[in-house]
């Protein structure tokens, strides 16, 4: 395949191994992040959280908060509720029900950490002394605390009006008029030689950016218009956001993301203290911060994951398959965040993965809870369609006989079959599933790891292999298919290019860097575009007063393939009319100019052209101009995708379990990836090398539990457990390149690959180091308890624990798990 | 109304710093409110993650579990104060940059100064097998690398070092 749309241009930069152009910054410290922003006069705002899961708020009392010395502003939900509208929802799907929108409650509280007042004091120390005083009378109500319970029959219900806990259903296939019905799914499972049915847990896991939220607004009487940083890897829905709930116009309101200390989805949408910080610049005239604090982090930002999939799969009696059933449920939490069940949708829809799933019947539920609101994280429910798929594929094969990589083999898409509609009507654009899985297994990390494995079992230990193969949505787009599938805004992106009057370059993009290293991959492009040093070219982002509205920002692993195909629109219009000045200038016809070297010169005339400075002198100076070209040298190009691009890859994982302690080491991990052109293989090596430990984290370690009043159990560090230095594994990282047809530069994303297949990678492997006749391991995280269990097959943990503190049943889960490990 | 402040002076990065603080005041908070030092990162402000970490006469430390009073008339050491006073970086920070030891960059003060004092006891004799240097690093929580990056790099800048003090010794017995 090959970019035709295009002219070629010499890849001296795209390709290569550059360096981060952060990295002099972010080693002498000298990034800029929001917390590091202080302005004359500035407030700190801080947030009254609700301590229970479900309760009504009978009365709230702010006469000694507000008497404090230093305080400027204490404020209710109530108070609020007419003063800032509703929020917005990106993710709308077909009859979804919402909550109240606002960003403090009135009424009622439905989760650990429901804003229910809100203090602007001189400093942190202050406004935290009076959130201490504000008197808040709670009549507790009985938590919704699982999925089980959200859907009991008579239970407690989180919103009265909506006569049930359901926000949204949705189900595959969809029926589209004028084209065949879809296959019957259960027709095929009838008739399937074999079928394998079980209920998979994907934990509620939080992103935990090491940065935490921020935001700082300044105040400008003018207007009045507002300056608001925050730390976003959206700014123009930021704006949108806080503009419709203002009621102030989007050119009163600048946005602005410095410095984002790693975001993974967790950024990508509204939070309440976004519209509370500029709300209160506006009221209080002057400039307001919000820092949010690691423990409030863990119940005010958005975690993911949280489902439970009934999955049943038919085969053939060559163990192909034959058709899929999957009714699952999504743990929403309190009420839709403005991701609503954006990640749930995404599950339903990319379930049959890279496999040939000829009928499908999914039906997904999403539900509500007394738990903080669900949002995107890194795979965006990808993670979620891949744990339940990879592992029943492992259950399934022996009972069809096969080797697992045998039985996947048999069932990926063929390489000859792209573009491939799948049974829930997503277009999988290019690649070779075979022949990447092929790849994987003739790696010489791979005959290590059998070797490993084997001279360990021979010791007596228990270690295992497992495969996951995967696919990766990215490039998200294109604009017309968003509204069908729920999506509000458009898929494009936009990029402007400017040549300076010097000649030198400055990109702004509308994608915004949050560690993936947008900056420096499109100085790469931009470089090579115009044919010149890299250190021609600056890249500007995260601002709307300079960066052009897009649509979607960053998100859904899109910066490379859909910003960078802007980038390369924008260039081709700049290049475009370089051109006609160069030919102006030289008196020629602009057919008969090349651009070669960084300089336009007349073909084949053996004379020295025109630099790009000369070029750009002529064009800011504006008297001798070609008829009809207008002085300047500035062009935006916006690309909108007309299809996605799926990368894909394989994960094979050795572990080694403890049968004493059911501590899991991940001891190699081999992981092929195809992401289509690599701009910079140095990031896409880095995205996924940290995306893959991300994995390994929801695997093993990483849970977000609640006890039986719905509070939450982990609120730092010390009870979430991240992955450490001390648990890399020896990581094996191969790629093959098979460039999408469908953006500029074959480019498809990278930011997500990480995460997806490395969990059921893992969890095979692990159950592949149990004892033969182990129950099938269907939960993550697969903590130390979990796997003793399935060592012995009975609860030795709980059971110990039953003696000192018994502790809450926990009905939601398959298993019986404990609230929280002690694997570090 | 009552105050209870008190006057102290930090010595940080070679620079006497005076401020009034409430005595509650943590140090990472003086360090970048006071002394203008926000290179100093605060992730969890708990004593769980390692960001905040600073050198407190050599010796690394949570700066967020630390109070500014403790530190009057310390020696301070921050991110700020590990490269060179011309600007030049540390053996350390450009091999960070070499080996893509950051991708976010909110942690990687902490783990310059983590990695700067390990660097400061290699010069002094001591030496690390990679698991040692991995429980070392593992004082601080980094979500975005996955910390391969980070460990090349200070394995990279432990080597260069400790090539460096076996030629002094040999020129200079």
């Amino acid at each position: 395949m090959t970019v035709t749309e295009q002219p070629s241009v010499t890849t001296r930069y795209v390709g290569t191994e550059v360096r981060s152009r952060n990295g002099a910054r972010f080693v002498r410290g000298a990034g800029r992040y929001v917390d590091d922003i202080h302005l004359p006069r500035e407030a700190t705002l801080v947030v009254l959280r609700s301590p229970h899961a479900h309760a009504r708020i009978v009365s709230i009392d702010t006469t000694a908060a507000k008497a404090l010395d230093g305080v400027y502003a204490v404020a209710t939900g109530a108070e609020l509720f007419d003063e800032i509208g509703p929020q917005q929802y990106l993710w709308d799907l077909p009859g979804q029900k919402t909550g109240h929108g606002r960003p403090v409650t009135v009424h009622k509280v439905r989760h650990v950490g429901e804003p229910v007042a809100v203090v602007v004091a001189r400093d942190q120390y202050v406004a935290e002394d009076a959130r201490d005083l504000v008197e808040v009378v709670y009549e507790p109500l009985p938590p919704v605390s699982t999925v089980d319970d959200a859907l009991a029959p008579g239970g407690p219900l989180l919103h009265e009006e909506w006569g049930d806990n359901i926000q949204v259903t949705a189900a595959w296939p969809v029926s589209i008029p004028g084209l065949a019905e879809p296959p019957d799914a259960g027709a095929a499972l009838e008739t399937a030689h074999t079928v394998v049915r079980e209920t998979f847990t994907s934990a509620r896991i939080l992103a935990n950016s090491m940065e935490t939220r921020g935001v700082v607004c300044d105040y400008d009487p003018s207007g009045p218009s507002l300056t608001v940083y925050t730390s976003t890897q959206s700014p123009h829905q930021i704006r949108e956001g806080v503009a419709a709930m203002l009621g102030l116009s989007e050119h009163r309101i600048r946005v602005v993301a410095p410095d984002v200390g790693g975001a993974f989805g967790m950024k990508a949408v509204l939070y309440p203290e976004e519209v509370l910080v500029p709300y209160f610049a506006l009221k209080l005239r002057r400039p307001v911060r919000f820092a949010e604090q690691r423990d409030e982090a863990f119940v005010a930002s958005t975690p993911s994951r949280d489902q439970r999939m009934d999955l049943e799969v038919g085969f053939d009696a060559d163990g192909r398959i034959v058709g899929l059933r999957a009714r699952y449920l999504i743990d929403l939490g309190s009420a839709p965040s403005t991701c609503g069940a954006g990640t749930g949708w995404a599950t339903g829809a990319l379930l049959g993965g890279p496999y040939t799933v000829p009928a499908v019947d999914i039906v997904a539920t999403a539900v509500v809870t007394n738990k903080t609101p669900l949002g995107a994280y890194r795979g965006f429910g990808q993670p979620e369609a891949n744990f339940p798929m990879e592992r029943l594929l492992d259950i399934a094969a022996p009972r069809l006989g096969l080797d697992p990589v045998e039985l996947r083999r048999r069932n990926l898409v063929p390489p000859d079959a792209f573009p491939y509609t799948t049974a829930t009507g997503q277009l999988l654009d290019s690649g070779d599933y075979p022949g990447m899985l092929a790849a994987a297994l003739e790696r010489p990390a791979y005959r290590q790891m059998l070797r490993e494995r084997d001279e360990a079992r021979a010791a007596g230990r228990h270690v295992g292999i497992g495969v996951a193969f995967f696919n990766e949505c990215t490039n998200f787009g294109p604009s017309g298919v968003f509204p069908l599938i729920g999506i509000t805004t458009g898929g494009w992106d936009a990029t402007s290019v400017n040549v300076e009057p010097d000649g030198t370059i400055r990109v702004v993009s509308s994608q915004t860097p949050m560690g993936q290293g947008i900056e420096t991959a499109f100085a790469q492009l931009a470089a090579d575009q115009f044919g010149v040093p890299m250190d021609d070219v600056v890249v500007r982002f995260g601002d709307t007063d300079s960066s052009h509205y897009t649509a979607y920002a960053s998100g859904a692993s899109r910066a490379a393939g859909i910003g960078g195909s802007s980038l390369m629109v924008a260039s081709g219009k700049v290049l475009d009319k370089m051109r006609r000045i160069a030919a102006h200038l030289l008196e020629a016809d602009p057919d008969d100019v090349e651009h070669v070297g960084g300089e336009f010169r007349v073909r084949g005339a053996g004379v020295p052209g025109v630099t790009h400075a000369t070029i750009a002198a002529a064009a800011y100076q504006g008297g001798n101009l070609p008829e009809g070209v207008e002085p300047g040298l500035e062009a935006l190009g916006a690309f909108d995708p007309q299809a996605l691009a799926f990368s894909y890859g394989v994960v094979v994982a050795l572990v080694e379990c403890d049968e004493d302690t059911g501590q899991t080491r991940v001891r190699r991990m081999i992981f092929g990836h195809d992401c289509g052109n690599q701009l910079n293989p140095r990031i896409v090596n880095a995205q996924i090398v940290g995306g893959a430990l991300q994995g390994q984290g929801a695997a093993l370690n990483e849970e977000l539990t609640y006890d039986e009043h719905g509070r939450p159990e982990a609120v730092n560090f010390k009870d979430y457990l991240m992955p450490l230095a001390t648990e890399i594994p020896e990581l094996d990282l191969f790629h093959t390149v098979t460039p999408t047809p469908f953006a500029l530069n074959g480019a498809k994303g990278v930011g997500e690959s990480g995460v997806i297949a490395a969990p059921a990678a893992i969890v095979n492997a692990v159950q592949d180091a149990l004892p033969a006749g182990a129950a099938p391991l269907t939960t993550i995280p697969v903590l130390p308890e979990r796997l003793l269990q399935a060592f012995d097959g009975r609860d030795r943990f709980h059971d110990d624990r039953q003696s000192v503190d018994p502790g809450p049943p926990r009905p939601q889960m398959k298993e019986s798990p404990c609230p929280s490990s002690s694997s570090h | 109304m009552e105050t209870t402040d008190r006057a102290l002076s930090v010595r940080v990065n070679g620079e006497p710093v005076i401020g009034i603080v409430e005595p509650r005041t943590n140090l990472v908070d003086f360090l970048r409110e006071k002394a203008g030092l926000t290179g100093t990162h605060t992730a969890c402000h708990q004593g769980w993650c390692g960001s905040c970490t600073v050198l407190l006469d050599g010796d690394s430390v949570r700066s967020c579990l630390v109070l500014a009073v403790q530190a009057d008339r310390c020696e301070v050491t921050t991110v700020e104060g590990v490269g060179g006073p011309d600007g030049t970086l540390s053996t350390l920070q450009e091999a960070l940059i070499e080996h893509s030891g950051f991708q976010c960059g909110f942690c990687t003060p902490g783990f310059v100064v983590l990695g700067t004092e390990i660097l400061a006891e290699a010069r002094a004799g001591a030496t690390f097998t990679r698991g040692e240097l991995q429980r070392r690093l593992a004082a601080n929580i980094c979500r975005c690398t996955g910390y391969a990056g980070i460990l090349a790099a200070v394995e990279a800048a432990l080597k260069a070092v400790t090539a460096a003090t076996h030629t002094t010794r040999e020129v200079t017995p």
